[in-house]
């Protein structure tokens, strides 16, 4: 049921790699999934019509703000991810205006959480906006810290800081990281999901698929939490 | 067992799958959503920079109506104006063609 809108107006700050992983790893536990690729280098969709993986997850693309409602109005999938681009956008605004949740990927970087900070204010107007017709219409969402360091490695005093603010903004987060990991390029390179690497030389990764598992989990229970709040 | 770890045997993964699987279980298929005001939402969103990156159709060349028009003005209730005007932007078609197209779809 839920769409979940993937957004950070800075280019590469991990939405497409935190989108593949997620909508994988849901359709490998059973969930139907559709990934709608709005980023014009359309990377899930080539991903998907270039690559052999034998996921159950859909991928539709050429997705404009013209076509968005329509588009999501035909589908039928549990989870529905929309991939944006990173620009600041009516494509981008329209989607989280459509979103049951948002999910800010960023790094540890100033330019990240600036433009991150960006998409946050966007989502509290478009929220503001469908309480206009809807009182109690809720859009959450909650910030992924990306390419962080693997767990026992230095963590940089930018990333620290970081940290520090988000917490006293109050902004939401997850606390599972997704961190740097060659798998996650690989999946890209080789367009294979996560487990159909295990035959190929890509770093750690039982690590890596242990790290999207505990993201996966996190995001199922904030979903399960906003669905029994009625946020949607 | 493989080098990762992934054999069907290895009992952490597989109990942590089967309860995330249950659990995915409960969210029922996607259906459509209450229409949205697409104006406000635009307009919401342009103070922060979110603007159509879409390139338009350019400027289109004058129609010369095929048969005189005349005006036409109506009231209507807010929630039926942004439905109608929803459509509109959604199917990018202009009000005329908008009215044309649900005329011709209707049983006289």
């Amino acid at each position: 049921m839920p769409i979940i809108a993937v957004s950070n107006p800075k280019g590469g700050a991990g939405k497409s790699t935190t989108t593949l992983l997620l909508a994988t790893y849901l359709a490998e536990q059973g969930a139907s999934v559709c990934v709608l690729d709005a980023d014009p280098n359309q990377p899930i969709l080539d991903w998907k019509t270039r690559g052999e993986s034998k996921t159950t997850l859909q991928v539709i693309g050429g997705v404009k703000e013209s076509t968005l409602i329509e588009t999501l109005d035909g589908l039928t999938h549990q989870f529905i991810f929309i991939d944006l681009e990173g620009t600041a956008s009516v494509l981008v605004s329209r989607s989280i205006a459509m979103a049951d949740f948002v999910i800010v990927p960023l790094q540890a970087s100033a330019v990240d959480v600036r433009q991150a900070a960006k998409a946050i204010r966007a989502v509290k107007d478009e929220e503001k906006v469908a309480q206009r017709s809807n009182p109690n219409r809720k859009i959450p969402y909650r910030v992924v810290m990306t390419r962080t360091p693997a767990p026992g490695a230095p963590v940089s005093s930018v990333q620290r800081q970081l940290e520090v603010e988000i917490k006293s903004a109050g902004i939401s987060r997850f606390k599972t990281s997704l961190a740097e990991r060659l798998a996650y390029k690989a999946i890209f390179v080789e367009r294979l999901s996560l487990p159909e690497l295990k035959d190929m030389k890509v770093g750690n990764l039982e690590a890596a698929y242990q790290n999207i598992h505990e993201l996966a989990e996190e995001l199922v229970e904030t979903l399960q939490a906003i669905g029994q709040r009625g946020d949607r | 067992m493989s080098k990762f770890g992934f054999d069907p045997e290895d009992g952490v993964v597989e109990v942590a799958k089967s309860d995330l699987a249950n659990r995915l279980a409960s969210f029922p298929p996607s259906s459509p959503k209450p229409a949205i005001d697409l104006v406000a939402v635009d307009a919401a969103a342009a103070p922060h920079g979110f603007i159509s990156r879409e390139a338009g159709s350019g400027r289109k060349r004058r129609v010369v109506p095929s048969e005189p028009k005349r005006q036409l003005s109506v009231m209507l209730p807010v929630s039926k104006y942004n439905r109608f005007v929803a459509y509109a932007d959604r199917h990018r078609l202009t009000y005329e063609e908008v009215i044309s197209r649900f005329l011709d779809g209707a049983i006289d």
